[in-house]
C-alpha cells in the first residue's frame, strides 16, 4: 500500500471501520512508514481528547431555573421596551436618504431653473444686439433659390 | 413527573408558561447543548455559558419552532451558531490581549498555576499533556468552519452523516467530504504529537 492510498484509510483505522483485509494492509504500512503512523497516532490522539471532553460534563441542576430567571426577565423588558435598536437605525438611515436624495432633487431643480432663466436673458441680450432677421441664413437663401 | 413527548412540553410552554415543562426540556437537552459547545469552545465555563444562551434563545423562538424537524436538530443549529458567535467574538478581544501581552502587560504566572496540580506525583507530565491538549484545541479550532461544524457533531455527538446533512441542510455527499476533509487537516497539523503513556 502507497502512502496516497494510506491517507484514505488512516481515519477509518481510528474509528475501527475498516474491512479486515484493508486493515492488515494499513497496519503493515504503518510499521514501515513513520509519516502515516505519525498520522494515525495523531488522530488517535484528537479522539482521546474528544472522549476525554465528553466525560468531563456533570450534569447541572441549577441550569434550568438560571435560564428560567433570566429568560422571564428579558421577556418583560422587552414587552416595555422600545423597538429593537438595529431596526430604528435602519429605518432612520432609509429616512434620512429619502430626505436627503429630495434636498439634492430640489437643489437640481432649482439650478436648472437658474440655467433656462438666465439663458433666456441671454438669448433676450442676443436679440436685442443681433436681431434674427439680419442675419444670413443660407439654407432659407438655398431653398428660396431653387 | 409523567415522561411528556418534546412536542407536549413545548405545547405546555407556549400555551401556559409552564416552566416546569420548560425546566424538563432544559435537564432533557443539557448534555446535547453542553457537549455541542464544548467542541467549539477550549474551556468547560466558556461552554456552560454558551448553553445557557441557547436556552434562552430556546425558550424565546419556541413560537417559531414549526415542529417538522425534532427538536435536538433545531437545538443543534442553535447551539453550533451561539458557539461560532462565542469564538468569533472572542477572537477579537484575543486580538487587543495580544497587543496587550506584547506591550508586557501579560502575567504568564496565573497560566501556570492553573495548569501545575500538586496531587499529581508527575506535574512534569501534566504540563506537557496541557501543551498536547492545547495544540489539538487549536487544530480543531483552526479547521476551516463547516469542517469544524460536521467534525464536532460527528465526534463529539457521535450524530450519523444523515443527521449532520439534516442539521447542516447540506448533501450526505458533503457531509462525507467535509469530514474525509477535516480528519485529514488534523493528521497533517498534528503529526509528530506523541501518544500519551
Amino acid at each position: 500500500m502507497e502512502c496516497k492510498e494510506a491517507y484514505r484509510f488512516i481515519h477509518l483505522l481510528a474509528e475501527g471501520q475498516l474491512d479486515a483485509h484493508t486493515n492488515i494492509e494499513l497496519e503493515q504500512h504503518l510499521v514501515h512508514c513513520p509519516e502515516c503512523n505519525s498520522r494515525h497516532s495523531a488522530l488517535l490522539e484528537v479522539y482521546r481528547l474528544v472522549e476525554e471532553e465528553k466525560g468531563e460534563f456533570t450534569h447541572d441542576y441549577f441550569i434550568a431555573s438560571r435560564v428560567w430567571e433570566l429568560a422571564q426577565n428579558k421577556n418583560s423588558l422587552s414587552l416595555g421596551s422600545s423597538p429593537p435598536v438595529r431596526a430604528m437605525l435602519i429605518s432612520s438611515m432609509a429616512a434620512a436618504g429619502i430626505l436627503l436624495g429630495v434636498f439634492l432633487g430640489s437643489i437640481l431643480v432649482q439650478q436648472a431653473e437658474i440655467d433656462s432663466s438666465a439663458n433666456q436673458e441671454w438669448s433676450l441680450l442676443s436679440e436685442e444686439y443681433f436681431p434674427v432677421e439680419n442675419y444670413f441664413i443660407p439654407y432659407e437663401e438655398l431653398d428660396s433659390n431653387h | 413527573m409523567q415522561q411528556y413527548t418534546d412536542a407536549e412540553l413545548i405545547g405546555k410552554v407556549l400555551t401556559g408558561n409552564s416552566e416546569r415543562a420548560f425546566k424538563e426540556l432544559v435537564d432533557r437537552y443539557q448534555r446535547l447543548v453542553m457537549n455541542t459547545c464544548r467542541g467549539f469552545v477550549p474551556s468547560h465555563s466558556d461552554a456552560q455559558d454558551i448553553s445557557q444562551e441557547v436556552f434562552i434563545e430556546m425558550y424565546q423562538s419556541l413560537s417559531g419552532f414549526r415542529g417538522e424537524a425534532r427538536l435536538s436538530t433545531w437545538l443543534y443549529r442553535i447551539a453550533v451558531n451561539k458557539s461560532l458567535n462565542h469564538v468569533r467574538r472572542n477572537k477579537r478581544g484575543e486580538f487587543f490581549r495580544s497587543i496587550e501581552g506584547f506591550f508586557g502587560s501579560g502575567d504568564n504566572a496565573d497560566e501556570l498555576a492553573q495548569i501545575r496540580d500538586t496531587k499529581t506525583p508527575n506535574p512534569e507530565e501534566q504540563v506537557l499533556r496541557e501543551e498536547e491538549r492545547k495544540r489539538i484545541r487549536i487544530a480543531i479550532a483552526n479547521l476551516p468552519e463547516n469542517q469544524r461544524i460536521a467534525f464536532v457533531l460527528s465526534r463529539y455527538q457521535d450524530l450519523s452523516y444523515k443527521e449532520i446533512a439534516e442539521v447542516m441542510d447540506v448533501s450526505l455527499s458533503a457531509v462525507e467530504s467535509l469530514l474525509f476533509r477535516a480528519k485529514l487537516n488534523l493528521q497533517k497539523k498534528l503529526r509528530g504529537i506523541e501518544r500519551s503513556r
